[in-house]
């Protein structure tokens, strides 16, 4: 037998070794910014984001034409410098400023067109080769944001001979024409997506798509790439190529990768981290007693909307009146004052107030549509006396502890009210999508969130080709009005043409039964950081925020 | 010997095999896909991402082409689908490595205090320490780790602040989760132990050994605790590969960049290739471990040497 007390001490001084050293969390120097990402970033390929974590990133990484002011969202200049557009809002032509990637080559119009042509075409395009040296191009999840230049969309499904017909013109080094499908005034701000940022061509040519790993990477924002560490963290630091590095007022930024709310709120009252950034608070409620996490907790309006699809394919739901008198039975002022808890705007409509603020869009009062009275008339006058002969109606959400409350409060309103029989269904995130998509459902839970500050953004959802639409509905009077809306030049009428459209929506023929305005949570630590504005996109340019006493 | 231990080997082989052919078809045959999300792609970048990931082909060569890709050398575990810039190896290996190495300070730290906290508990057995050490092992199998785990992180981190609060930043890290994890394991070798030791110091060996004079120390650590120790070493195997792929708990609650984590995010994203790597990252250890915990037993155990 070994020496037991040799093979003690190894056991004993192992297990000490291991706990003896204190590590480097808690040095962290005072301008770098420490964020609470939430899910660990996918993609850091503009092209191929599609998850907000990852848009975040971007913003820090690249650097589009235009790029968004940290408050009203208006486009500022990014690369480009100055820009003119034409009188009747279709061509634009952009003037770049002289500036870099960081690894000191110029950024070019031609980066533009590389990168916008790349998210363009589908990889199949180009069969001849195999799937694994074909790095030119990328399936780009959010590549309808680039369906408003002219002929993106025809060369996209192929309908087109030569990409020198899509509206992309370099005139030279430093100036780029674009020609839209028609106007669209909300060009400006769709620019600073990070589906249409600048790639650095001669970096993804040489390396495919390992282009983005930490030691190939190259972008053009006011940060760059210094480690990622995955499922821990990614780092960025200021960028000593950037144009405007001298407005940089970070030194850094980490992203933590801490997708358990828990733990990233525990991390963030550790003083492990700066800022939690959007999330989904579970616990609103009981935080509201807790006077610390009150303080830190923000929560600004968003530009989205909780809405329950109806499967408009199903006979129970032919008729547009059954539909609207579940919309009537619904109190959806209990819903945001005791289930959502963050101040939510209860709606029955589909496009968010927040709209507002610069635009003509009418503000509207929720109060009075809840109607018991009226939806119980409705559905006797349909042949389902307090409820009766209607078959059991199964709603659908996916995981998720709010999903369930708000489900709950749904059909216990329609039982009380209207006598039905409300079954719930539980569904992990992927199957619910794929069951919604699959038309698998009777009601089911969605979201929607804007991409861009137009009302657009929402109605385009539920055009009878749309392909979120998932509820199978479709109608002529609709479409018609989304068409006649988009070439109309006249903001006003504009607007009251979209205004008819939202009616349909949501009153007259309703796929949906909106429920409420989202508001974002985040908790953020006073003061010690400036330049965080509340928005309506949740958007915050990491070029504006600085350590307070820089 | 020789055909006994072939023999494991080839049923271990087989065992594998079926595990990795079970779970792919298991996670092909789930609803729900990698592309499936709120706001629906455009049918052109879908149906490419599709023909991409070979995921518009038949499930049977989809398998094939996976195997093939498993089995050939180095092994190609293909391109992570949701960070198609890393392959599967690459994601999985560092994450392996937090895993193990958290497994392995776990290990330790159960065989020091368990073997420790099992053979006092045998000397003073029926006395007050003896009762306090089986109640708190008792305690250690009863309560679960993830009860364990966020209850040390309030008292130590957050009130305390002795501790990182989460993550894996430097061993001062470790401690948290590891004792989170230890008890379980600390209570488990403890009673094994005790028990073990009861049962030898009571053979006649012993207590002739004992009559001629031998020094209690010699008694114990010599000629008693080996042999209390043989259960503990079948159980080696099983636990290892258990701490490795039992930290999925842990690594959760205290954010710990592993693999159980890997496996738990693919799983959810549907992130096919990397859930097939922790697959089978995870089977390998499970039918390693058990593999050579077997053939050790049958060495050390002259029964079952017979037996074979």
């Amino acid at each position: 037998m070994p020496p037991m007390k040799a093979v003690w001490g190894i056991l004993l001084a192992t297990f000490l070794g291991a706990c003896g050293f204190t590590g480097e969390v808690g040095v962290r120097p005072w301008d770098v910014l420490v964020v609470n990402n939430m899910a660990d970033p996918a993609f850091l390929d503009p092209g191929l984001q599609s998850a907000a974590e990852d848009q975040r990133i971007t913003l820090a990484l690249f650097e589009g034409l235009v790029t968004p002011h940290p408050k009203t969202l208006e486009p500022l200049p990014g690369v480009a410098q100055h820009w003119t557009i034409s009188a009747d809002g279709l061509v634009y032509r952009f003037t770049l400023r002289s500036c870099q990637w960081s690894d000191g080559v110029a950024v070019t119009a031609n980066d533009f067109l590389y990168a916008w042509r790349r998210v363009l075409t589908p990889p199949s395009r180009n069969s001849s080769r195999k799937f694994a040296d074909q790095n030119y191009y990328v399936s780009a999840p959010y590549v309808d944001v680039v369906f408003a230049i002219r002929g993106a969309k025809a060369w996209h499904q192929g309908r087109l001979g030569s990409f020198d017909q899509v509206g992309i013109r370099v005139i030279d080094e430093h100036n780029l024409e674009v020609t839209l499908q028609q106007p669209t005034p909300w060009f400006l701000e769709l620019l600073s997506f990070p589906t249409f940022a600048p790639v650095p061509r001669h970096v993804v040519e040489r390396h495919g798509r390992d282009w983005t790993r930490v030691e190939n990477f190259v972008g053009n924002g006011p940060f760059k790439l210094t480690e990622r560490r995955q499922g821990d963290l990614l780092r960025v630091r200021r960028s000593e190529t950037y144009w405007d590095r001298e407005a940089v007022g970070l030194g850094g930024i980490d992203y933590l990768s801490t997708d358990q709310v828990d733990t990233a709120i525990d991390q963030f009252l550790a003083g492990e981290s700066d800022w939690v950034r959007s999330f989904n608070p579970k616990k609103v409620r009981a935080w509201r007693r807790d006077q610390e996490l009150t303080t830190y907790l923000r929560a600004p309006e968003f530009l989205a909307t909780f809405f329950f699809r109806l499967n408009t394919v199903l006979d129970v739901f032919k008729d547009p009146r059954v539909r609207r008198a579940l919309s009537l039975a619904i109190d959806r002022e209990s819903i945001t004052r005791y289930v959502t808890g963050l101040g939510e705007v209860a709606t029955s409509r589909f496009v968010p107030d927040c709209l507002t603020e610069n635009s003509p869009w009418p503000k509207r009062q929720y109060s009075g549509s809840f109607r018991p009275e009226e939806a119980r008339e409705i559905l006797a006058a349909c042949g389902f006396p307090k409820g009766q002969g209607l078959p059991v109606i199964t709603i659908a959400f996916n995981t998720d502890v709010k999903n369930r409350a708000i489900a709950e409060a749904v059909q216990q309103m329609w039982a009380k009210e209207l006598g039905i029989t409300v079954l719930l269904e539980n569904r992990e995130k992927k199957v619910h999508f794929a069951k919604e998509r699959a038309g698998d459902y009777i009601i089911s839970r969605g979201n929607w969130i804007g991409d861009f500050s137009d009302p657009v953004t929402f109605l385009d959802v539920f055009r009878s080709d749309g392909s979120s639409n998932r509820c199978g509905w479709q109608n002529k009077d609709y479409d018609r009005l989304l068409d006649r809306a988009a070439a109309e030049l006249d903001e006003v009428r504009r607007f009251s043409l979209l205004e008819k459209a939202e009616h349909i929506l949501c009153v007259e023929d309703p796929p949906i039964i909106p429920i409420f305005f989202y508001r974002t949570a985040y908790l953020l630590k006073p003061g010690r950081f400036l330049g965080i504005y509340e928005n309506r996109r949740n958007i915050h340019p990491p070029k504006h925020i600085r350590p307070r006493n820089s | 010997m020789m055909k006994r231990a072939l023999y494991r080997l080839l049923q271990s082989i087989v065992t594998f095999l079926v595990v990795v052919i079970l779970s792919f078809l298991m996670q092909k045959s789930a609803p729900g896909g990698p592309f499936d999300t709120a706001r629906e792609m455009e049918p052109e970048a879908r149906a490419a991402l599709e023909r991409e990931w070979q995921l518009d082909q038949p499930t049977s060569s989809q398998l094939l082409t996976y195997m093939d890709g498993l089995f050939s050398f180095p092994p190609d575990l293909k391109h992570s689908m949701s960070r198609p810039d890393y392959t599967v190896v690459e994601l999985i290996t560092p994450r392996l490595a937090v895993s193990l190495s958290l497994g392995f300070v776990v290990l330790m730290a159960s065989l020091f205090f368990g073997i420790s906290m099992g053979v006092w508990a045998a000397i003073h057995r029926n006395k007050a320490g003896d009762h306090i050490i089986m109640v708190v092992a008792l305690l250690g199998v009863s309560i679960p780790n993830f009860v364990i785990g966020p209850l040390l992180k309030w008292v130590f981190a957050l009130e305390l602040d002795l501790f990182p609060e989460s993550r894996w930043a430097g061993p001062s890290s470790m401690v948290l989760p590891a004792c989170s994890m230890s008890f379980l394991y600390i209570a488990i070798v403890a009673r094994m132990v005790r028990g073990g030791l009861i049962e030898s110091l009571d053979r006649d060996h012993i207590r002739a050994a004992r009559a001629r004079g031998f020094s209690e120390g010699r008694l114990i650590f010599v000629h008693a605790l080996p042999e209390a120790l043989l259960p503990v070493v079948s159980w080696l195997g099983p636990a290892m590969a258990g701490l490795a792929v039992g930290s999925v708990v842990i690594e959760r609650v205290f954010n710990i960049p592993g693999l159980g984590n890997t496996l738990i995010d693919g799983a959810f994203n549907r992130d096919y290739t990397v859930v097939m790597g922790a697959v089978i990252v995870y089977s390998a250890l499970l039918i390693f471990a058990n593999l050579i915990s077997d053939l050790l037993v049958t060495f050390l155990d002259p029964r079952a040497r017979a037996k074979a």
